[in-house]
C-alpha cells in the first residue's frame, strides 16, 4: 500500500516523483496533490524544476514515481489537458497563421481524415473571441507581439476543451493588459469547473491570482492554499537565505 | 528539346518526364515537413549512405547470376545502408552533437561506397557500366519499368504526405501539444524519415544520391517565400519540385551526356534566386 492514497476529489496527485538526467536530480521526490477548481501556481527560483514537473506529470519527460490526473494514469486523461508552453519554446518563424494555431488545439475532433468542418471553424473563431483576439485570425503567428502570441496558445487551449489547464510562465515577456486580460480567462474557467496550474514567477502578483500553491526547490517545500502555505517563512525555505530577508523585509 | 517538353519525344522520354516530375512534387512536399522539423541535413546524410548498399546488392545480384542491374535490387540494399546510416546518427547523437554525427556517418558511409563501387569496376563482372549515375542521375536510356517505379513511388510519397499533413505540421510545431492531442511524435518522425528515404530511393536514378538533398531543400525553401501556412507551402514547394523535375529530365533526356541530376538542381536554384529577388522581406 502506497503511504498516501490518491483522493478521489483531486485534478492532479503527485507522489515521490523524481527526474534524473546523467548524473544530476532535476527533482527529487516531490510530492503534491492538486485540488480540482483549485487555480494552483508552481513557484520556485530558477533551477527548482517547475517546468521538468509540468513535463513529468504530462508524460513528456522521463521519470519515476506517480502522477495522477483525474485519479488515472496521466496516458488516460491527455485528452482532458490543455498545455500552454513558454513563449520561448516556440519557433515563432513557423509558417501558420492565428487561426490555424486555435485550430490544432481542435485535432482531437477532426482525427487524421476529418474535415474542418465550418462549426469547428466557428468554436475556433469563438475561442479567439474569448482572449480578445479575433480581429487578427489570418495573420501570422509570428508577425503577433508577445503578448497577443501568448493569448493565442490560450484560445488554442481554450479549442480543446479541457478540464486541466496546464501553463508555464504564461506572464513572462507580456504586457500589462495582455496579464489581467489572460486572469481573466482562467479565473472564467475555474469558475465554470476547470482546473488551473501555472508555473508562476511575480511573487507580488500570488496572491491576487492563486488559491493554491506548490512551492516547489527540486522538491516539495510546501504545498496548500495561497493563505496558510504562502508565508515569508515558507518563501524564504523555498528561495534561500537573500530572500528571506527581502520577504520579511 | 521542345519535343521532349512537349511528352512528343516518344513514350519512354513522356514516361520518365512524368517520373521526374512526381519525384521533385514528393521531395518538395517532403522536404517542407522535414525542414520546419529542423532535420534538413538528415537527408542528406541519408541519400550518402545508400551508396554501399547500392554496391552490395550489386555484388549480391552478379553473385545469383544476374547482370547486377536490378533497379529494384538496388533500391533494397539503398534502403538498408541508409537505415543503418540514420539508426547510427541517432545512436552516435546521444553523445556528439547532432550536426556532427550526421557528418560523421555521411562522410564514412559514402567513402566506404565509392571503394565498393572502384572494387566492383575493376571486377569486370556483371555490367558496372553506368552504376556511377547513381551519383549524378541520368534518365537517358532509362527503362520504362524504372521509370513507372519512380512514377508510382513519387505519387505513393505525395499521397502519404497529403494524408498525414496535418499531424506532421503539429508535431514540427509543438511537439509536445501534439503528443496532448493524442499523436506520437516518435512515431512520426519516423514515418516522414522513411517518406525522406522513399524520395532519396525513387531519385537515385533521376537525381543521384549526391544531389536529391537539394532537390528536398530547394523547393521547400523557396515555398517559404511565398506562402505562410504549411500547406501552402508543401503545396508550393511540390509544384515547384514537379516542374524541375519535368523540364530538367527533357533537357537531359535531349542533351547527349547531360547528367539529370545537376540540371534540375541548377533550375531549382534558378527560381529560388528569383524568388529572393521578389519577395526580398518574406522568410
Amino acid at each position: 500500500m502506497s503511504p498516501i492514497s490518491p483522493p478521489s476529489d483531486g485534478a492532479v496527485f503527485i507522489s515521490d516523483l523524481s527526474v534524473r538526467y546523467d548524473g544530476s536530480t532535476a527533482l527529487d521526490g516531490v510530492t503534491a496533490r492538486i485540488p480540482r477548481g483549485s487555480m494552483t501556481a508552481i513557484i520556485g527560483p530558477n533551477g527548482a524544476g517547475k517546468s521538468t514537473l509540468l513535463k513529468a506529470v504530462l508524460g513528456l519527460e522521463p521519470s519515476s514515481g506517480t502522477a495522477l490526473v483525474f485519479g488515472r494514469p496521466v496516458a488516460e486523461g491527455m485528452h482532458r489537458i490543455a498545455y500552454v508552453p513558454q513563449r520561448a519554446a516556440v519557433d515563432w518563424g513557423f509558417p501558420v497563421r492565428v487561426i490555424d494555431v486555435v485550430l490544432m488545439g481542435a485535432y482531437r475532433q477532426t482525427g487524421l481524415l476529418g474535415r474542418v468542418t465550418p462549426e469547428l471553424r466557428q468554436h475556433a473563431q469563438t475561442c479567439l473571441e474569448r482572449v480578445g483576439m479575433e480581429a487578427f485570425a489570418a495573420r501570422q503567428i509570428g508577425a503577433l507581439s508577445g503578448g497577443q502570441q501568448q493569448r493565442v496558445f490560450l484560445a488554442r487551449a481554450l479549442a480543446q476543451k479541457a478540464e486541466l489547464y496546464v501553463l508555464d510562465e504564461p506572464f513572462a515577456g507580456v504586457d500589462v493588459a495582455t496579464e489581467a486580460a489572460l486572469i481573466s480567462v482562467l479565473k472564467s474557467l475555474r469558475d465554470e469547473g476547470a482546473t488551473i496550474i501555472a508555473v508562476h514567477h511575480d511573487l507580488s502578483t500570488v496572491a491576487a491570482y492563486f488559491d493554491h500553491v506548490l512551492m516547489l526547490n527540486r522538491r516539495t517545500v510546501a504545498e496548500g492554499p495561497v493563505a496558510t502555505t504562502f508565508t515569508p517563512q515558507i518563501i524564504g525555505q523555498t528561495y534561500g537565505g537573500t530572500m528571506m530577508m527581502a520577504a520579511s523585509a | 528539346m521542345l519535343a521532349a517538353l512537349l511528352l512528343q519525344a516518344g513514350y519512354n522520354a513522356a514516361l520518365v518526364s512524368i517520373g521526374a516530375a512526381l519525384l521533385g512534387a514528393a521531395a518538395g512536399g517532403a522536404g517542407t515537413f522535414l525542414i520546419l522539423r529542423r532535420r534538413a541535413l538528415m537527408s542528406d546524410a541519408m541519400a550518402h549512405a545508400t551508396l554501399p548498399g547500392i554496391g552490395l546488392a550489386f555484388l549480391i545480384a552478379v553473385a545469383l547470376g544476374g547482370d547486377g542491374r536490378f533497379l529494384p535490387g538496388l533500391m533494397l540494399g539503398a534502403a538498408v545502408t541508409a537505415g543503418l546510416g540514420l539508426w547510427s546518427v541517432q545512436r552516435l547523437s546521444k553523445r556528439l552533437p547532432e550536426d556532427a554525427a550526421t557528418g560523421a556517418v555521411l562522410s564514412s558511409f559514402y567513402g566506404f561506397g565509392i571503394v565498393l563501387l572502384t572494387v566492383i569496376q575493376g571486377l569486370g563482372v556483371g555490367r558496372p557500366a553506368g552504376l556511377e549515375t547513381v551519383l549524378l542521375g541520368s534518365t537517358a536510356g532509362m527503362l520504362r519499368a524504372d521509370a513507372v517505379v519512380i512514377a508510382s513511388g513519387g505519387a505513393l510519397i505525395v499521397a502519404a504526405l497529403w494524408v498525414l499533413r496535418r499531424p506532421l505540421a503539429m508535431v514540427a510545431f509543438d511537439p509536445m501539444h501534439a503528443r496532448l492531442s493524442g499523436l506520437n511524435p516518435q512515431r512520426l518522425d519516423l514515418i516522414l524519415l522513411a517518406l525522406v528515404l522513399g524520395v532519396v530511393l525513387v531519385g537515385l536514378n533521376v537525381t543521384g544520391l549526391i544531389l536529391i538533398v537539394a532537390l528536398i531543400v530547394t523547393p521547400a525553401v523557396t515555398a517559404r517565400l511565398w506562402t505562410h501556412t504549411v500547406t501552402g507551402m508543401a503545396t508550393v514547394a511540390a509544384g515547384i519540385g514537379a516542374g524541375c523535375g519535368y523540364v530538367g529530365a527533357a533537357i537531359s533526356a535531349a542533351v547527349p551526356d547531360l547528367p539529370t541530376g545537376p540540371v534540375i538542381v541548377l533550375l531549382a536554384t534558378a527560381i529560388f534566386a528569383a524568388s529572393l529577388l521578389l519577395r526580398p522581406r518574406h522568410g
